[in-house]
């Protein structure tokens, strides 16, 4: 499948759409892989794989990655550069966690950053390195994660093979001198978790109110050829089914765009939040069709080749 | 990692052994017969379709489906036994993001319609959240990078892509750096809350030239971050000497000039100066002439850090120096020594371990050390994995379900049939054990990266416990269908 990303911008619509075009013949080459996302297990078994769970769910051609705490916040978030568009993604850590302390040195002489030192705390090693990864490079923090812990016991071994200790209470950034001086940089800013967006496990969800058994909604966006193509495989139901279309759109820009498709039944914006809800890695996929059995979603189809057999 | 590894690799390797690349053709071409019914199966799932063998019934939406043969048995009386890797993504009805994977030993009725009539799992796992960690939102935050009309070179593309979140401005707020065809651009932070950046070009290099990565570093010692700057082909790297308001370009010595794709800084030497190890990959050379061990690609440059800015070139004798394909590398003391080696991930072939001598020499000890890591390595990133007080190493290489395949059919000694396995092994990962290295991705659960260029050991939810990320994907083009 092909995809282009169109933008119904213009009317404040705040993501884009993958709209599958006409396939190349030239074949990809270990393409649009799935991220990978590894949690560890503390008990040294199989780690998880959760990257798709966990919303790093990028197709893009990956090479660069790098971590850090972009928003201040005190959790890292993920940077990554691609290939080829969209050429980075950032991946904004929203997640509940553990505290943690972040750990500047200040070395007495020698490199200015700190860097070949290891800084341990509970027993684990964090290295400062100013490169890491593919090709990318980082500041030397040391970011460390301390689970309920309120302050974390650290000690850092510098370049020197000197050795110091210091006491640093979770949720800031501290600066660490080689002769023992700690100075607080900053203080993490909490930042308020978005609440999550509303799937539209319901019509309801939708703001719709069930008709009949089945309701089929359609997604559209003016311009959408396979959504055009759709419409008379919708239509041809229309007598056993409700049938409402959500368009990317708003006022007049959506009747516009439900005509130029064919689209004779109810239509109405979708909504913003609904439309992210659905949106993988910030594009909404299109076509789309939910299928609604007495109010509660059933199924959702790429496209209606498999609508009959679902709502028979 | 470069174009048709495995197929080049069999067809120079294999092709010395009697007739073993005939059969493996055959299996092949079966193979791709194979993996249309299984696509075939997959696009049903996605259609909405809940029949079949995966077991997928609770998700309302998949919004992708892979099922791939890792062991293909030649058909007999139209049966055939198959190992099968599968996985599924999608959304549960409540909103729920979940991925169903697993391996299944099967088998498939090859004769009249197709069918697989037997299915076994080896084993099955299910990872849902109800609400995800992460939310994509580069665009809105104004991380994007506008098409620039320059000369192309598209196979020098495929490797290159560099990034760097370094805070140049010393206010505690990083800034990100990343190349795009001959320019450098710089994004600065203007909100946190929603998260705002603003996009300029920080550097352009002459229209010929690929940037391929900037990194940073207190090359001058006074107490800001320059940056280091290396392009493709045979460019000498820039320095953008950190002056406050502006960066100031000023060049190595022309006899520093090469294919870098990356760059690693640190004080190898231990004068108390920032060094770096400038890392050749001819990104248009095609490929190296064995490539399982290659040693015909260019040597790593060092140059050791001066007085302001300036740089010496490091005169190491060439001996001691391995010619690779070297796409990155991690300074850290893997060893334990009080002062950093430099770790290389090499394409085509083993990694090197180079550690610095007090007389100023080097010399590599990946091998005593247990670190060569055969395999098409891309990346390697150091951390405490097991949480035990020594560093630890992560290497990024290539897992690839057809090379699993064709090599579980591949008659040729152990030996090498080992060698070929750790190539499509995917991501090594050595722990610090005993004095020594063990490698246990496979035991970990965390080598299949895919084709992985980055790979990062980081504490994403702050549990105390090391998450391995992985940035991957070769060439994606509208035909999804894969070579």
């Amino acid at each position: 499948m092909a995809q282009t990303t169109s933008a119904a911008r213009g009317e404040a619509f705040p993501r884009t759409a993958s709209v599958p075009t006409s396939a190349d013949a030239m074949m990809s080459f270990s393409g649009w892989e799935p991220k990978k996302l590894w949690r560890g297990n503390p008990d040294g078994g199989v780690a998880t794989e959760c990257a798709f769970a966990e919303g790093f769910d990028s197709r893009a051609d990956g090479r660069s990655l790098v971590s850090a705490d972009l928003d201040g916040d005190g959790d890292l978030d993920l940077l990554m550069r691609n290939r080829a568009a969209p050429k980075l993604q950032l991946f904004e850590n929203q997640g509940e966690g553990g505290n943690a302390v972040e750990v500047v040195l200040a070395p007495d002489g020698g490199s200015t950053e700190g860097e070949g030192a290891v800084v341990y705390e509970a027993g684990r090693a964090f290295p400062v390195v100013l490169a890491r990864g593919f090709a990318s490079g980082v500041d030397p923090v040391v970011h460390v994660g301390l689970g309920a812990r309120a302050a974390a016991s650290l000690e850092v071994r510098w370049r020197s093979g000197a050795r110091t200790r210091a006491e640093v209470k979770a949720g800031r950034r501290v600066r660490l001198h080689e002769h023992g001086a700690v100075e607080v940089v900053s203080v993490f800013q909490d930042k308020a978790r978005e609440p999550p967006r509303p799937f539209p496990s319901t019509l309801e969800a939708l703001g719709l109110t069930p008709t009949r058994d089945v309701t089929v909604v359609q997604l559209f966006l003016e311009g959408c050829k396979p959504c055009a193509a759709e419409v008379p495989a919708l239509k041809a139901l229309e007598a056993k089914v409700q049938l409402v279309s959500l368009g990317l759109h708003e006022g007049e820009a959506l009747t516009l765009a439900a005509k130029s498709l064919g689209i004779s039944w109810p239509v109405a914006p979708l909504p913003h939040e609904v439309a992210d809800a659905l949106s993988t890695s910030g594009s909404l996929p299109l076509p789309l069709l939910l299928v609604y059995r007495k109010g509660v979603l059933d199924r959702v189809l790429p496209g209606p080749a498999a609508l009959e057999a679902v709502i028979r | 990692m470069r174009a048709a590894v495995l197929l080049l690799l069999f067809s120079t390797r294999l092709a010395l052994a009697a007739d073993p690349v005939a059969a493996l053709n055959a299996l092949e071409a079966d193979n791709d017969r194979v993996e249309a019914q299984f696509d075939a199966l997959c696009g049903a799932v996605k259609a909405g379709h809940r029949e079949g063998p995966l077991p997928i019934t609770d998700l309302p939406w998949a919004t992708s489906c892979s099922l791939r043969a890792l062991k293909l048995e030649p058909a007999v009386k139209g049966q055939q036994r198959a190992h099968v890797l599968w996985e599924v993504e999608g959304r549960r009805a409540a909103g729920a993001r979940a991925s169903l994977r697993g391996e299944a030993d099967v088998v498939l009725q090859r004769v009249g319609p197709f069918a697989i009539s037997s299915w076994a799992d080896t084993w099955r796992e299910t990872v849902a959240r109800a609400t995800p960690r992460f939310l994509e939102r580069a665009e809105e935050a104004g991380l994007s990078l506008p098409e620039l009309q320059v000369p192309r070179r598209t196979e020098a593309e495929l490797l290159a892509g560099g990034l760097t979140v370094r805070d140049v401005t010393n206010d505690g707020v990083p800034e990100l750096f990343t190349v795009d065809a001959n320019e450098v651009v710089r994004f600065d932070r203007r909100s946190a809350s929603p998260l705002r950046y603003a996009r300029s070009t920080l550097y352009r290099f002459p229209r010929a030239v690929l940037a391929t990565s900037v990194t940073g570093g207190d090359f001058d010692g006074d107490g800001d971050v320059d940056l280091l700057l290396t392009g493709y082909p045979q460019v000498t790297p820039v320095v953008l000497r950190n002056d406050g308001d502006t960066f100031t370009p000023a060049p190595l010595p022309t006899r520093v000039r090469g294919n870098f794709v990356s760059a690693v800084p640190a004080d190898f030497d231990g004068d108390g100066d920032l060094d770096v190890a400038f890392l050749p990959y001819d990104l248009g050379a095609g490929f190296p002439w064995d490539m399982l061990e290659a040693r015909d690609g260019d040597r790593p440059v060092f140059v050791r850090g001066g007085p302001g800015v300036s740089f010496l070139p490091w005169a190491l004798p060439a001996r001691a120096l391995t010619p690779r394909w070297t796409l990155a590398g991690v300074a850290g003391d893997l060893l334990g020594r009080g002062s950093p080696q430099l770790y290389l991930a090499n394409d085509f072939g083993t990694n090197d371990l180079y550690v610095f001598l007090p007389d100023g020499g080097v010399q590599n000890e990946a091998t005593a050390a247990g670190l060569d890591d055969p395999g098409n390595g891309m990346s390697a990133d150091l951390g405490d994995f097991d949480g035990d007080g020594a560093l630890d190493l992560s290497v990024s290489n290539m897992f690839s379900k057809a090379g699993t395949r064709i090599i579980a059919a591949a008659r040729v000694t152990p030996a090498l049939k080992g060698r070929l396995a750790k190539f499509a092994q995917g991501n090594s990962m050595y722990l610090a054990r005993d004095g020594g290295f063990s490698e246990v991705a496979v035991a970990r659960g965390v080598n299949r990266g895919l084709w992985a260029f980055a790979n990062l050991m980081t504490d994403l939810d702050d549990d105390g416990q090391l998450e391995v990320a992985v940035a991957n994907g070769y060439l994606s083009r509208p035909n999804r269908r894969d070579l």
